[in-house]
């Protein structure tokens, strides 16, 4: 997907039709659109958004107001007005433009009537020119581009860091998987375990006494299980809202002047908590990983020297071969001479003691095998010696970490109870608000600990039920039958969770490569990103020989993101690449895809956002970034001048008079930024920047 | 990635024939109903299938 041209009529705050061209050459990929805070940025971000999904990023609000206001006033009674957006890409040698519009009729009453509802329509011209309008939209966007991915190709980026955190986990998860094609492994999975209980509801029509009572009690355990799960997901759900309400809260105390020294206090300790969280079920991980490998290692204390030590006695007494060659001895008595020089002839007592140890000499694979066991013997012994040594340095890792949370809980607490006792009436009751939301959430964490421990209860109880299904007679074929049926919708299940965890864990190996990689192209800490088996994104950094988290900061945290986006963008390209268009795959391809963002540089401060600038032309084959003059001119635009192929500005007009005018200077030339309205209205339009460079 | 494609190859192969088929005739009718966004008679397509493999 190449994006080559955006138009807009009536959509918010733009009101004169216009259409921006987009950068699409390969060296020149970034495009800049330049606009100050409240200008339009966002809502140009949200018109490819609502355009190609009907959807929109978190920070638009209203979207239920997308009619332009004064096109509205404009209107004559009776008169249609609508909302238009179109976006022009190729994509695989054809040329899409998607068009979407909402119409509203305007009638005497004050409410518009909606004529036409967010209809999209979509027209592909082919590279012979023919052009055809397509019959299911939705769908053709859905297979060049799954809505599940959008959110990671048109962002927010002052919220891009948001990927950082728990709530993102599951999207990220999703993303890959659809990255990869996996839906319809996914669906699989879950179509057959219906098909499978639909087979058994067939069998116990037909089965024995025995195994009816069986299936009926394994159906109501998995009646227990579906529950319970959809308690758990509702749990989840609640906790994500209670963390919405969370932040909005703490968003409050930030802009408070009483309560922001704390707030900001507070979020930098919770950052560090998290962190130290993380490390903690980290360490506590591989601490259990490594007791359950090596184990019994810590058991077998002077065991080895002991089996060593006993062997030696043995072979000493003569009991177990000595590790002199036959031959050796052999060659000895026919020679006649000892290798001390004693003549050894037959019948003397020299020549049968030197026989003697003819006798005891190894056999070769005797004197082998004894030869590794003393080796293995050794290597079992360091092997156990650097298991301690590991299980202490961690052990001591995890005391200080358990110290450091100790300490962390205190003084968030510290600050619970200043903000909380503030002279500030709104402060003390946002903070009691805060309070009674966190709590809630902690109930609900532990619901959703007791719920887990129920459901691997019912899960096992699902699993004892079948194997007394399968153990119990069988009593006529139409039973045998039935059960195979059961048996083949179970066993299919098994193969397709299998590929899916296969391909998950390959394709999640890959992603953590990539994004290794563009992650040390921006930062210049000596930090290691990562993407754990939990599909977390992390930062460690190495202390001694082990890797501990970082507290992160919102700039490493926004290049970590960063450099997530580039990783999956790469994946995606990759896929494409590696044969996604064979006959075995299905869904969605890969492909190339470009990448939209909002104010990429927000929340950084100037070293990090040169460094950011100078990576983004590289995250994807296409940049579209919008930026206030503040966050892109100076050294940014340095930075991303090389690779800029097209720029544009966004100009405000405001209706306040006493703001003043402001114009942006670019390449000597100035353009409108911001300008006074003249009249009650606020809009702005969009001009297109020329220059020779490009 | 070819690791990759080895393991599921060995999953398929150590499957029963049974099995395999069922795999196969499932991923089809999952494979049709992607292209038209539906889950609408996936199940029972695929308990029909599973009838038809296993008769």
């Amino acid at each position: 997907m190449r994006l080559l041209s955006l138009s807009v009529e009536n959509f918010r705050q733009f009101h004169a039709p216009f259409r921006i061209q987009f950068a699409i050459a390969e060296d020149r990929n970034v495009t800049v659109v330049y606009g100050a805070n409240g200008a339009g940025k966002t809502t140009f971000l949200n018109a490819f958004t609502w355009c190609l999904y009907e959807k929109f990023t978190p920070a638009f609000e209203k979207p239920e107001h997308l009619l332009n206001e004064q096109a509205w006033s404009e209107a004559p009674k009776g008169s249609d007005v609508s909302c238009k957006v179109t976006v022009e890409f190729d994509h695989d040698g054809r040329r899409y433009e998607i068009h979407r519009v909402t119409t509203h009729r305007k009638q005497d009453s004050s409410e518009p009537q909606v004529i036409r509802d967010s209809e999209l329509s979509i027209d592909v011209t082919e590279e012979g020119g023919s052009t055809t309008r397509v019959k299911v939209p939705d769908q053709v966007i859905g297979q060049i581009l799954p809505a599940r991915l959008f959110s990671f190709f048109f962002f927010d980026g002052e919220r891009i860091e948001n990927l950082v955190k728990p709530e993102a986990y599951q999207e990220i998860q999703d993303a890959i998987k659809t990255v990869l094609g996996l839906e319809v492994v996914e669906r699989a999975i879950k179509h057959l375990g219906t098909a499978g209980k639909k087979l058994e509801s067939e069998l116990k029509e037909v089965a024995t006494p025995e195994t009816q009572k069986h299936i009926a009690e394994k159906q109501g355990y998995e009646r227990d299980l579906d529950a319970k799960r959809s308690e758990k997901e509702k749990a989840l759900a609640n906790i994500e809202a209670l963390k919405k309400e969370q932040s909005a809260i703490e968003e409050k105390l930030r802009g408070l002047e009483e309560a922001k020294r704390l707030q900001e206090k507070r979020d930098g300790l919770q950052k560090e908590y998290d962190d130290n969280e993380v490390s903690i079920v980290a360490v506590r991980k591989e601490l259990a990983r490594k007791c359950s490998r090596h184990g019994y290692l810590a058991f077998s204390k002077g065991l080895f020297e002991s089996v060593v030590t006993t062997l030696n006695s043995h072979r000493d007494k003569g009991e177990i071969p000595s590790p002199m060659k036959r031959q050796f001895v052999e060659d000895l008595l026919e020679r006649g001479e000892c290798i001390c020089g004693t003549a050894l002839k037959e019948g003397t007592e020299p020549y049968d003691k030197v026989k003697g140890w003819k006798e005891r000499a190894g056999l070769a694979d005797v004197e082998e095998a004894w030869t590794r066991l003393c080796a293995h013997a050794e290597d079992l012994q360091s092997a156990r010696d650097e298991l301690f040594q590991f299980l202490n340095e961690k052990n001591s890792f995890l005391a200080a970490r358990i110290a450091a949370r100790t300490l962390l809980k205190q003084k968030l607490t510290a600050i619970g109870e200043a903000l909380g006792s503030t002279e500030s009436e709104e402060v003390r009751q946002l903070e009691d608000r805060r309070h009674r939301v966190v709590e809630q959430e902690d109930q609900f964490k532990k619901l959703i600990w007791n719920l887990d421990g129920e459901l691997e209860k019912l899960d096992k109880e699902i699993k004892e039920k079948e194997r007394q299904i399968q153990a119990s007679q069988v009593q006529e074929s139409k039973e045998k039958k039935a059960r195979l049926r059961v048996q083949a919708a179970r066993k299919a299940r098994e193969v397709f969770e299998k590929i899916l965890q296969l391909r998950t864990d390959d394709v999640r190996g890959q992603l953590d490569e990539r994004i290794k990689n563009t992650y040390s192209k921006i930062s210049y800490k000596a930090y290691t990103p990562g993407l754990n088996d939990q599909f977390h994104l992390q930062l460690t950094k190495a202390v001694g020989s082990a890797d501990e988290a970082v507290a992160k900061g919102t700039g490493e945290n926004q290049i970590l993101s960063l450099s997530f986006v580039g990783a999956l963008a790469d994946l995606a390209r990759s896929r494409l690449g590696d044969g996604g268009r064979t006959s075995q795959n299905i869904g969605f391809q890969g492909g190339i895809y470009p990448i939209v963002m909002d104010s990429p540089f927000g929340s950084l401060d100037e070293n990090y956002r040169e460094q950011v600038a100078g990576a983004i032309p590289l995250l994807a084959p296409q940049v579209i970034v919008f930026v206030t003059k503040a966050q892109g001119l100076g050294e940014v635009r340095q930075k991303f001048m090389p690779r800029i192929g097209r720029e544009a500005v966004i100009t405000y007009f405001t209706p306040k008079a006493e703001v003043e005018e402001e114009e942006i200077v670019l390449d000597g030339k100035r353009y409108s930024y911001i300008q006074r309205s003249g009249n009650a209205n606020e809009w702005a339009s969009v001009l297109e920047v020329s220059s020779a460079k490009k | 990635m070819e690791n990759t494609k080895v393991q599921i190859e060995k999953i398929l192969s150590e499957a029963d024939e049974t099995t395999r088929k069922v795999v196969s005739e499932v991923f089809k009718i999952e494979q049709e109903a992607l292209h038209t966004s539906t889950s609408y008679g996936v199940v029972e397509e695929m308990v029909n299938r599973i009838k038809e493999v296993v008769k």
